[in-house]
């Protein structure tokens, strides 16, 4: 058996990051931060195959939390989910600026988000697949 | 010959003879020549004496008077006989001349035969004096025969013809001159008469005037100017002059009757030299006024041609009648009296009307520079700054809030470019396409006041003239910094309430859902169904939050359930809820052993107790203790809730009690909150009678200390 996929998520609601510990820890390593610098601490240390941010938490927000992982080379590459309460196109747009891959609105169904988190994680095996048939070609 | 026979007619020799001139050639006659001349005409009208003052007589008299021979009287004449002899050999030779149709008798007195020696020696004894001289002088007397007397007669006639001649020329003379003098009297009366209608603009006055330069003029004695009455068709005396005038003045002469009224009927004018032969004269009048009425002259008084009363003159002084060449003075006189009274209607009318368009000119004026104040007052008055340029862009004006928005003054300003002054280009482009495309413009510009820059709604009219030009144009600027701040601020308030639904929301879903579709162990079931309800509650909070505001919102208020209750007890239970509800903060109670009686509402009490211990926790991120201190004094208890978190600015303080209020910082931003916590818990502790203060500065934590009376007073 394959070693589980780590997934970093950060929110400062104690009862959301929970939540999200308790929807995704059957199926993936979780390890949860409370706030979008604790975030990129932990990101270093464990370099997860996934990061789940809210966008509005204290000391450093989800959006920027996301725009420093995208700059870092090492962290680039890892697919960024950003959870919303704000529904609206501008809060998208602004995620998607900040380089996330995904985004999820609160409050959130769990077997919606296991899906979100799937599918990301076979279009990055698609995307190796590509990558590495090119190389073989 | 018509000319010559009118003369005669008019012309009376007798008045005209110049007797003196003629008396000093008898003198001469009858002194030097011993001549005595008599000349009498036929009607005695002139009768000269025939004084002899030759030498002979005056020393037979001894005097130097002369002396008359005789009296000749018309009726002793005997017109046949020639001769009359007399005294002292004196003959007098009477000759007939007609003149100017006058029969005139000329007696020529003289010696006429040989010297009689015994008649003067006789004469001399009788009269006493010496006879040589009186002999010398009575040789010395001229005699002439029969045919030379006649001559003589004849001479002495010619020359007095040519004395009456000449008497008549100088009379003819003074007569034309007397004319010229009364045309130069009738022209200058005229003449004044225009003068004074062009001066005086009294009409009574004037008409007097006129009335008495006719008097003067015409040698009348009295005269009146008669008006119509057009109602009743009537005369009556507008001005009567002379000695009856009051008396005058209350009659009223039908149309028609009298002179005046005949006059005033026919339009034409009237000569009457003697009104007693005269039908049409009205006896009453005179009846009335105890006048005697003459002679009238009586001319209409036209206005353009419309008869509005008659002008008449009565009785010439002297008992004379008017001539027809006064009528015509009298006519001209009524039309200057004429056109002066429709002057005066006229001027009166003006007047009138000029003084009625003062009048209105001055209250136009008045309501005009009202008009014009209140739209100043109002302009300047006005919330929004009001920026008018004329054609060439120049500020023509601009009210006080438009010199506070750009920081100008109207006297530094007025009349120069506008774009001097304001350098928004924004603005000046409006102007500009304003002016140009004749439409109005609306958009937000920026301007800065002071180190902030406001907001203003900017609406640019053109000025349009009646001939749909543009003269100029006009802007508006409302400052809606505020308005746009608040709606940011309410913006802001939607999206914080949805992520503040949300929040517990997500939980609840997320641990329901995993309830259904996994089997979770019966352990981890509480602990699940425990985040919902916690989260249910939270969510229950914040709906009543919002709830609560509607209701203060709209005025409802919130109503209290006053009870009496321990609030030690109260704030232990608080106490307890949060103790544990974060990991990274230490909440510490502080209060008195003992209880404290209180009547309040004690769910809002909690309310206020929760929203201030859930900030503290919220907006200390870093964590560390938090503080609820509990004390009393002045019957009054006051809580402290203390944390060392991120503080408020000393400006923001006194904000962050308004609703929908969030402090504008980086840091305060990520922490999710409504803005309508604090504003409800200052209400609720209001509503008790109670208050409520901060402590605090930027990262220096903040302490809310509020207060309750320990009995509510209702």
């Amino acid at each position: 058996m394959a070693e589980k996929k780590k997934i970093v998520v950060a929110d400062d609601e104690p009862f959301i990051l929970s939540a999200l510990q308790d929807t995704l820890s059957d199926d993936y390593s979780v390890y949860t931060a409370s706030n979008g610098r604790l975030a990129i601490e932990t990101v270093a240390k464990v370099i997860p195959d996934m990061i789940i941010l809210d966008v509005m938490m204290p000391e450093m927000d989800g959006l920027e939390a996301c725009k420093n992982l995208k700059k870092e080379k090492i962290t680039s590459g890892i697919p960024v989910i950003l959870l919303t309460a704000k529904g609206q196109i501008t809060d998208i747009e602004k995620g998607f600026k900040s380089g996330a891959d995904a985004y999820i609105v609160k409050p959130f169904s769990p077997a919606r988000l296991i899906e979100k988190v799937e599918e990301i994680f076979e279009k990055v095996e698609m995307r190796k697949k590509i990558v590495e048939e090119k190389k073989k070609g | 010959m018509a000319e010559i026979e009118r003369k005669e007619k008019e012309i009376d020799s007798s008045k005209l003879f110049n007797i003196r001139v003629w008396e000093g050639i008898q003198y001469k006659f009858s002194k030097d020549l011993g001549i005595a001349i008599k000349v009498m005409s036929e009607d005695g009208k002139i009768n000269t004496v025939e004084t002899n003052f030759s030498e002979f007589y005056q020393i037979l008299t001894s005097t130097e008077k002369g002396i008359r021979l005789c009296e000749f009287s018309i009726d002793s004449i005997d017109k046949e006989s020639k001769f009359v002899r007399l005294y002292a050999d004196c003959v007098y030779y009477c000759t007939t001349t007609y003149f100017y149709g006058k029969k005139f008798y000329i007696f020529v007195g003289i010696r006429d035969r040989a010297a009689d020696e015994a008649l003067v020696k006789k004469l001399a004894a009788e009269a006493g004096v010496d006879f040589k001289d009186l002999y010398r002088a009575y040789l010395e007397q001229l005699t002439f025969s029969e045919a030379k007397l006649i001559n003589l007669a004849d001479l002495i006639v010619d020359l007095f013809n040519i004395v009456i001649e000449l008497s008549v020329q100088e009379y003819i003379t003074q007569m034309a001159n007397k004319q010229k003098e009364e045309e130069i009297a009738k022209m200058s009366a005229l003449m004044e008469a225009s003068v004074i209608i062009n001066s005086t603009r009294n009409l009574e006055e004037l008409l007097k005037i006129i009335m008495q330069s006719a008097e003067k003029v015409m040698q009348a004695e009295a005269s009146s100017v008669f008006l119509i009455d057009s109602e009743n068709n009537e005369l009556f005396f507008e001005i009567a002059t002379g000695p009856k005038e009051e008396e005058v003045k209350k009659i009223r002469l039908k149309m028609g009757e009298g002179i005046a009224g005949w006059v005033a009927y026919t339009g034409e004018a009237l000569l009457v030299p003697d009104v007693s032969a005269d039908p049409r004269f009205a006896k009453r009048v005179d009846e009335q006024t105890q006048f005697i009425t003459r002679s009238v002259i009586c001319v209409p008084l036209k206005v353009r041609n419309q008869t509005i009363g008659v002008v008449q003159v009565l009785n010439k002084i002297g008992g004379a009648s008017f001539s027809k060449s006064e009528i015509k003075f009298l006519e001209a006189l009524a039309s200057q009296a004429a056109i002066a009274i429709e002057n005066t209607n006229l001027y009166e009318h003006l007047e009138e009307r000029a003084e009625q368009l003062n009048k209105e000119l001055k209250r136009a004026n008045v309501n005009l520079s009202i008009e014009k104040l209140r739209i100043e007052s109002i302009v300047q008055s006005m919330d929004d700054g009001v920026l008018a340029v004329d054609r060439e862009n120049n500020i023509v004006m601009l009210n006080r809030v438009a010199e506070n928005t750009f920081n100008v003054q109207t006297a530094d300003v007025f009349g120069k470019f506008v774009g001097d002054f304001i350098k928004i280009k924004a603005i000046i482009t409006n102007f500009m396409t304003v002016l140009d495309a004749k439409t109005t413009m609306r958009n937000e510009v920026m301007i800065k006041m002071g180190e902030r820059e406001h907001i203003f709604a900017a609406v640019f009219t053109p000025i349009i003239s009646q001939r749909g030009e543009a003269e100029g144009s006009v802007a508006v600027f409302r400052d809606v910094t505020e308005i746009k701040e608040l709606d940011k601020m309410k913006s802001e308030f939607l999206n914080m309430v949805s992520h503040e639904l949300r929040t517990p929301l997500t939980p609840i879903q997320a641990y329901s859902e995993l309830m259904m579709v996994r089997a979770v162990d019966p352990e981890k079931v509480k602990n699940y169904a425990d985040i919902i309800n916690k989260e249910t509650q939270r969510l229950g909070a914040l709906i009543g939050d919002l709830l609560d505001l509607s209701r203060i919102e709209s005025g409802k208020g919130l109503s209290l359930m006053i009870e009496e209750m321990d609030f030690a007890e109260l704030l232990k239970t608080v106490y307890e809820t949060y103790r544990n509800a974060s990991p990274k903060h230490k909440i510490i109670l502080t209060m008195p052993e003992k209880s404290e009686i209180i009547e309040v509402d004690k769910n809002k009490i909690i309310q206020v107790m929760t929203n201030l211990l859930s900030n503290a926790i919220k907006y200390s991120p870093e964590g560390g203790e938090v503080k609820i201190e509990m004390t009393e004094r002045d019957k009054k208890i006051f809580v402290s809730v203390k944390d060392r978190g991120l503080g408020v600015s000393k400006e923001d303080i006194p904000r962050i009690f308004e609703k929908f209020y969030r402090v504008e910082s980086d840091a305060i931003k990520k922490i999710s909150g409504t803005g309508i916590g604090l504003p409800i818990v200052k209400y609720i502790l209001e509503l008790h009678n109670g208050g409520i203060e901060v402590k605090s500065g930027v990262n220096e934590g903040s302490e809310f200390i509020f207060w309750l009376p320990r009995i509510k007073h209702k």
